[in-house]
């Protein structure tokens, strides 16, 4: 790998450029968010097999986000996207109040994988539309962030139906990736 | 030739790889557990989010009760010597106050950011409510003479209004559940449900814990998520959303929506219409039919959710545990001729 990553890392380092990971269960919308950033047609999204990649322009930064597929079938390969990540987008259902826990459990273990220790993490509590969603700060305590120490975080509720949430979301991690230098202790 | 004097061979070096690989897992999880100890026994208690939270929610607390103590205390009497005790305590909650301030200050440098901002909004609520409370309790000289007679009862009302809302603006605790509120049908055996539209509209619904149970959801719904079905039948409108299913055995579901999604579960037959290709994992043993359930209305419902056209779609499925180019075992195309279709047409009728 020490070839091909070290060119990545070279042809990355440009200053303007960044590479986001959207990870997460499956349903949890990760496509369904991009789609809305990207073109805002969310009627055709379907299940995501594998990866895709969407580039987002904002203020003149260009955002590589990999969306990658949730199934637990496919869960044991999202460690093969983790190399020269600037920054996680951790999407929950937050209707899917079943899955919180199995959500939390995979989201420690993501942590501590060591290609993305100190990586900023920002969580995505989707689908605010429905009406029986758990609240971002409910989501907060069910992930437990509260014990994450390594790398800085925010928890931010949204809907990929409505937009809410994403312009605030994005801003974050904007914010986090362009003093992205500071946010990285370890590589 | 080669290949079979290989085989028994790779079949021992395989075995060996997957022993290794789970020796490794095991030595990754005793030393992940080990490392999360070392890190919690290692940090300075002064730079803990938790003793953070702790101290903060313990501060928070105190002021709360003193709070409410004194509006408990206020609605019983109320002459010169009390206000002036009354005056007395809120100023020093208001130095409280200060003190929870700078704490939150002192420990922002290590405190993540939403931490920062619900601490924030929990100080703020506080000032609120002590600032609701003087004005309350404590008139203005000059305002005096008319507002004594406006307080016996406003304070208490007043109270009532504002704490109950405290609890739920910083319950930032482990205490959560595993299902705070639900919507749908749950633990039901034997029997026979229907819903209508007005019970689904625009809402998420869910089916959870049900055995020998034939549920029919005449109506549109956003999401539908499926949880630990047996010996049921389902018949639904169309979900704009998502549907997930999980755990279900033995059953026929008839669903239309635009993704669809089949976790662990084994001999059961769907009916779909769907807009892109049905997934199934851990699963076994179903079976897949076009769409086929039909009540008055659901013609325009179909409609409303762009699912009136049948793109065969639903024969499309996806094994997210089978990527070979052949036919993966776990599923098969129902055979026409044992194919139903769940007609309400007349049965809407008569009620």
């Amino acid at each position: 790998m020490g070839l091909l990553s070290s060119l990545r890392r070279l042809y990355r380092s440009q200053a303007d450029e960044a590479r986001i990971l959207f990870l997460g269960l499956d349903n949890a919308g990760k496509t369904t968010i991009l789609k809305l950033l990207a073109d805002g047609d969310i009627q055709t999204v379907t299940p995501t097999q594998g990866f895709h990649i969407q580039s987002l322009i904002y203020e003149g930064f260009r955002l590589n986000v990999w969306d990658i597929g949730g199934q637990r079938a496919i869960r044991p390969y999202w460690r093969n996207y983790f190399e020269t990540t600037d920054a996680l987008v951790y999407v929950f259902d937050c209707a899917d109040r079943h899955r919180l826990k199995e959500s939390g459990d995979e989201l420690s273990l993501l942590l501590e994988e060591e290609k993305i220790i100190g990586v900023p993490l920002l969580v995505l509590a989707n689908k605010q539309d429905l009406r029986h969603a758990l609240p971002a700060d409910e989501v907060a305590a069910g992930l437990n962030l509260v014990a994450i120490r390594d790398r800085t975080w925010q928890i931010q509720g949204c809907s990929a139906k409505t937009g809410d949430g994403l312009q605030e979301g994005m801003d974050w991690i904007l914010q986090r990736v362009k003093n992205k230098g500071e946010n990285r202790h370890a590589r | 030739m080669m290949s079979q004097a290989l085989s028994p061979a790779l079949e021992k070096k395989r075995a060996k790889k997957e022993e290794r690989l789970q020796s490794h897992l095991q030595t990754y999880l005793n030393d992940s557990s080990a490392r999360r100890s070392l890190v919690a026994a290692s940090s300075d208690p002064n730079e803990s989010v938790d003793g953070f939270l702790a101290s903060f929610s313990q501060c928070r607390d105190q002021v709360e009760d003193k709070l409410s103590a004194i509006l408990a205390k206020k609605s019983s009497k109320s002459d010169e010597g009390a206000l002036e005790c009354v005056r007395e305590e809120l100023k020093s909650l208001s130095l409280e106050i200060v003190n929870m301030e700078s704490l939150v200050a002192d420990s922002s440098f290590f405190l993540p950011t939403y931490i920062m901002q619900s601490s924030q909004s929990s100080i703020t609520k506080l000032k609120e409510e002590i600032e609701a409370t003087t004005a309350e309790l404590l008139p203005k000289k000059k305002f005096s003479f008319r507002s004594k007679t406006a307080k016996p009862t406003k304070p208490v009302e007043k109270s009532q209004e504002i704490l109950p809302a405290i609890p739920a603006t910083v319950s930032d605790s482990n205490s959560i559940g595993p299902v705070l509120s639900f919507y749908g049908i749950k633990d039901q055996h034997d029997c026979t449900l229907v819903r209508y539209s007005q019970d689904l509209e625009d809402r998420e619904f869910m089916l959870t814990n049900l055995s020998n149970c034939k549920i029919y959801l005449k109506g549109m719904c956003r999401a539908l998520y499926v949880n630990k079905l047996r010996n049921c039948l389902v018949c639904t409108g169309p979900v704009t959303g998502s549907v997930l299913i999980d755990d279900v055995e033995g059953s026929t579901l008839m669903l239309a929506s635009q993704q669809i999604r089949i976790h662990s579960t084994k001999n059961t037959d769907f009916y779909l219409r769907v807009r892109s290709r049905p997934i199934v994992e851990y699963t076994s043993s179903v079976r897949f039919a076009p769409f086929a359930f039909r009540y008055p209305g659901i013609e325009d419902a179909l409609q409303a959710a762009n699912l009136q056209e049948e793109t065969g779609e639903w024969e499309n499925v996806d094994d997210f545990r089978w990527l070979r180019a052949v036919q993966s075992p776990n599923w098969s195309i129902l055979p026409p001729s044992e194919r139903i279709c769940i007609d309400e047409t007349d049965n809407a009728l008569k009620i």
